[in-house]
């Protein structure tokens, strides 16, 4: 059942949005699908298997991950994420996109304290798999001119394990911020608490988040009246358009941009896990020596930070893949039905405002009335 | 292509902030406002002439206010307990020259006018209906020469020409000046009420008939009396600028860097008013007060710009710890002329003033 505004009701959403994602593992949904989009044009019978077979296969292994331990968990989510993204990117094409190899090399560092210090270098930037991706999901930039890039550098920009990021690795904060927003008589304020430990790191992400400053006013520090908050207030410029991303819970929060190669430059969250997970895949698959280890006896608690994001990679890319291709925002609800409420409720201001017109305007008809138009 | 009277006034503003006599002033008025910590032991240290610049600044009429709260520094202290300091004479002879040189510009301007009617040039003054204060500067700080555009600019505009050429002044010639005074303050009066969006009877009256003909003498009057007091306003707006200039403050401008939102626009039969809450207090030692002039210059949407100048009527300033201090401002925007009427005074206009004959 639809809900107006991408909410779909579900008491089992991660198998709702399978079952959503596998109408195009069927042929007449995948020629309805490109008819509706490329007005009658038809797609051939190549592309249409080559479509079925990728989200089948996806499926497949996003199954065999969600039972698979964290041995082999990270290389079945990014087969399963990669047969996923193809599958959308032919889908969305309309004929079957040349891929020559994943479109980065990992680098594995002697001596790490953690899996996050693991890098990756992109390359293939016209056949390469995360290339022909990204510019799938409309990010056109060539990666390999930002240089290697750390697991921690995708990790810190993933809102959904913020917190956990910043404790593992004990540092002031990640590359998220989440925005506690109030809708006050002046205005919508949206508030970014740090403490006094990180307020200096909160400012300057702040200031990283790419066209903060045509958005936002001049952001400034505040606390709650019982002095136990601290936050920086955020308001909107006249015009400011909104740059905040929604969390999976649907909090909105900033990003700030990594600095590569004297460039700003902030990924699609879904490139971040994409890139993130072949970081991990190929560890435990070529790399068992540095894999096999932490799965078994990590002391730094790593452990449950990437499990953590495996989780989020496991429910948010079939999601974020899905939102594509309906070129909505999906969200899996499970509040029931409600009949559309049209009563206005009002403020307090607002009241006082209402009277004061009816009056001003009864008084004017009573008058018109009276005297006519020019009042004698 | 003639150059309106707010460009040239903001001319001599810019003339101002560089002109090293109104350095002195500036460093004056900032010196009479300002309370300086000091650094070793965190106090403010107690300005002697603290109190004398606030009960000036109260009266909201630029450097009159200084010469009035000196001359009346015994008088003034009760029933608050102020503790006024006389001026030192090179103190009172800066503060004279500023004074002259605001009062000096809008004699000059209403100079045309009272060789027709010297009661209606004094009670067009803006200090008309203040104390007068001893002055014994003869000249201000800009020389004749520097402010002539600025008069002609005043002479020229519509409303001064309408005023002029229909030798209306005569209308009134019967009047002395305490009672050109009374005309024009009950005129304000009225005006000012209608600045809460609740128009008085009689001005509204006025306003939808003048569509048409004039009915009788009373409206003839009334209309010109609305224009002079357009003129008298306009000069003040123009004396609080030099006053802000004169003192080093720039103009508040409310733009995309500070506006919050645009709250309401109204255009009535008198008048256009806007509401503007913007982010912040931006508080100076003097000016940015009501009667002050700011600059609105946004864009609300990709698509529309909006660029006025308006008089501060009210400022509404919310001192929130928790959401952070905002300012509301609402103000009437004025034309190339200063006038903050336009609406009426462009009715009256276009209903047409003819040259006034009086019968023997």
């Amino acid at each position: 059942m639809n809900i107006p505004e991408g909410k779909i009701f579900s008491e089992n959403p991660e198998s709702d949005l399978w079952r959503e994602l596998l109408q195009f593992s069927y042929e007449a949904n995948i020629r309805r699908f490109w008819e509706k989009r490329n007005t009658g044009v038809g797609v051939d019978t190549n592309t249409v298997d080559c479509i079925t077979g990728s989200f089948l296969q996806a499926y497949e292994y996003y199954q065999s991950a969600k039972g698979a331990n964290l041995q082999i968990a990270p290389l079945l989510l990014y087969y399963g994420s990669t047969n996923l993204l193809y599958g959308m990117a032919n889908l969305l094409n309309g004929s079957i996109l040349k891929i020559e190899n994943h479109g980065m090399n990992i680098l594995v560092p002697e001596q790490m304290t953690y899996i996050a210090e693991t890098k990756v270098r992109f390359c293939s930037p016209n056949n390469g798999g995360i290339h022909v991706m990204a510019r799938a999901l409309g990010y056109p930039n060539d990666l390999t001119g930002y240089g290697d890039w750390k697991l921690s550098e995708f990790l810190d920009s993933i809102a959904e394990i913020n917190d956990d990021y910043i404790r593992c690795y004990n540092v002031p904060c990640g590359k998220t911020v989440m925005l506690d927003v109030f809708h006050t008589p002046d205005g919508r304020v949206e508030k970014v608490y740090f403490t006094s430990e990180n307020r200096d790191s909160i400012r300057d992400l702040l200031n990283e988040v790419e066209n903060l400053k045509k958005s936002y006013l001049p952001f400034y520090p505040c606390e709650s009246n019982s002095g136990d908050l601290e936050y920086y207030i955020l308001r909107h410029k006249l015009n400011g358009k909104d740059i905040s991303e929604r969390s999976f819970s649907g909090q909105p929060y900033l990003r700030a941009a990594h600095k590569k190669n004297s460039k700003e430059v902030t990924l699609p969250t879904i490139i971040n896990m994409y890139a993130a997970l072949f970081i991990l895949a190929s560890l435990c698959r070529y790399h068992p020596e540095k894999w096999s280890p932490f799965v078994l006896k990590d002391t730094t608690g790593e452990k449950l930070l990437i499990e953590k994001f495996l989780y989020y990679a496991r429910r948010m890319i079939p999601n974020i893949v899905l939102d594509y291709i309906l070129d909505s925002k999906v969200q899996y609800v499970s509040d029931k039905y409600q009949p559309t409420d049209t009563v206005k409720f009002v403020g307090e201001h607002q009241v006082r405002d209402i009277v004061k017109e009816e009056i001003r305007e009864r008084m004017e008809q009573e008058r018109v009335t009276k005297y006519g138009r020019r009042g004698y | 292509m003639d150059v309106s009277f707010r460009s040239e006034v903001f001319r001599l503003c810019k003339s101002l902030l560089d002109n090293p006599r109104a350095r002195e002033i500036r460093t004056l008025v900032h010196d009479l406002s300002v309370s300086v910590e000091d650094k070793g032991t965190g106090m403010f240290k107690n300005n002697l002439h603290g109190d004398l610049a606030y009960v000036a600044k109260s009266f909201n009429n630029q450097f009159h206010g200084y010469l009035f709260a000196d001359e009346n520094a015994d008088t003034l202290g009760s029933p608050i307990p102020f503790k006024i300091e006389h001026l030192s004479n090179e103190e009172r002879k800066l503060i004279e020259q500023g004074h002259q040189t605001l009062n000096g510009f809008a004699k000059l301007c209403l100079e045309e006018i009272g060789r027709e009617s010297e009661a209606a040039a004094a009670a067009m003054n803006p200090y008309a209906l203040y104390k007068e204060v001893k002055c014994g500067a003869s000249k201000g700080i800009l020389s004749d020469e520097e402010i002539q555009n600025a008069v002609t600019a005043f002479r020229n505009g519509k409303v001064y020409q309408a005023l002029i050429r229909s030798s209306a002044i005569r209308l009134f010639e019967k009047l002395d000046k305490p009672a050109f005074q009374q005309l024009l303050g009950t005129v304000e009066q009225a005006i000012n009420t209608s600045f809460d969006g609740k128009i008085p009877e009689d001005i509204r009256d006025f306003a939808l008939g003048i569509r048409g003909r004039y009915q009788n003498i009373t409206e003839v009057m009334f209309a010109f009396s609305i224009l002079m007091f357009a003129l008298k306003e306009s000069l003040r707006m123009a004396c609080q600028l030099f006053y802000e200039a004169i003192c080093g403050i720039d103009l508040l401008v409310l733009n995309n860097d500070n506006i919050i939102r645009v709250e309401d626009r109204i255009s009535n039969l008198v008048y256009q008013k806007c509401k503007v809450l913007i982010q912040g207090m931006p508080i100076r030692h003097v000016g940015r007060s009501v009667g002050s002039i700011v600059l609105m210059d946004c864009d609300p949407t990709d698509d529309v710009h909006l660029h006025e100048f308006g008089m501060v009527t009210a400022i509404t300033e919310s001192i929130s710890k928790e959401m952070g201090s905002t300012t509301k401002y609402t103000f009437l925007t004025v034309n190339e002329e200063l006038i903050h009427i336009h609406n009426i005074t462009d009715g009256i206009l276009r209903s047409g003033v003819d040259e006034i004959k009086i019968r023997g």
